[in-house]
């Protein structure tokens, strides 16, 4: 047990299910912002994700936990975060097409990890990985949902930093949007990392959601705006 | 808290950083994508 391999993700999970609640109260409040739904969901995913790593650290591997932790930690939760910025920007016919495919790969993939074989002596080193699984082919479903949740998320947050960039407003929104880009490609990086041998995914899951969540409230601070009205939160 | 009355040069920094940003993202991107294809039986 280390703090690399316990604490860290423990501390990504307590922090992805504040931020997760945050978020739903803010949901709650203003209902017919459905992105704050689901980015809520998508934090969920994350904070089970981190649980999953600190429970591996402490208690040592398990194929259930393996299994909970590839299918929220490793497959959805990008994509579900994503997902939540679509709704924000993209327009309605884009959102009920990309609604129902994520659902759809989404279903898939839950059969797909529950039904996957794995070896229970495989020896996990300090993180979790996906090398475990004897079934390999489930794992070529991770890239495609982080494909999509890099495209949607990170570039959702640049394209929205840009336009306050270009309507010179709202800087804290401009910086809030920056810091989500920044925090959304850290899991990124330290995945592909991962699959490359390296350590990293866990570090880069606590800045990542800790950049986000900083990201956040920097979006939804109160500043007092002397020129036009914003065009993305 | 920010305010948002910026100076010029704070203008043009976000903008490098913004570009800095979307490059990061490119090079995220391929690197998925080569994960993607070393798992694809074909490539």
């Amino acid at each position: 047990m280390s703090a690399i391999s316990t604490v860290l993700p423990l501390a990504s999970s307590i922090l992805s299910f504040v931020f997760a609640a945050a978020v739903f109260k803010r949901y709650v409040n203003r209902s017919t912002r459905k992105q704050l739904l689901v980015w809520g969901i998508g934090l969920v995913f994350y904070g089970i994700g981190g649980a999953c790593e600190a429970f591996t650290g402490a208690f040592g591997f398990d194929p259930i936990v393996l299994k909970i932790w590839y299918l929220f930690g490793a497959i959805l939760v990008a994509a579900w975060l994503g997902q939540g910025t679509v709704f924000l920007l993209a327009r309605d016919k884009w959102v009920r097409a990309t609604t129902i495919i994520l659902v759809a790969a989404s279903v898939f993939a839950t059969f797909a990890v529950i039904s996957a074989g794995v070896d229970p002596n495989y020896a996990v080193g300090a993180e979790l990985t996906g090398k475990a699984f004897t079934t390999t082919w489930v794992r070529t479903l991770t890239p495609f949902f982080n494909i999509y949740g890099t495209v949607t998320l990170t570039g959702g947050a640049l394209y929205s930093a840009w336009l306050f960039w270009r309507k010179r407003v709202l800087p804290n929104r401009m910086i809030g949007n920056i810091l989500i880009a920044t925090g959304a490609m850290a899991p990124a990086f330290g995945g592909v990392l991962n699959r490359f041998g390296l350590p990293g995914l866990y570090i880069g899951e606590f800045i990542g959601v800790f950049l986000m969540y900083v990201g956040f409230l920097q979006t939804t601070v109160s500043v007092v705006q002397p020129a036009a009205a914003p065009a993305a939160e | 808290m920010p305010r948002p009355d910026h100076s010029e040069a704070y203008w043009a920094a976000m903008k490098y950083v913004i570009i800095a940003l979307t490059g990061l993202m490119t090079v995220a991107l391929i690197l998925a994508a080569i994960v993607l294809f070393r798992f694809i039986p074909w490539s």
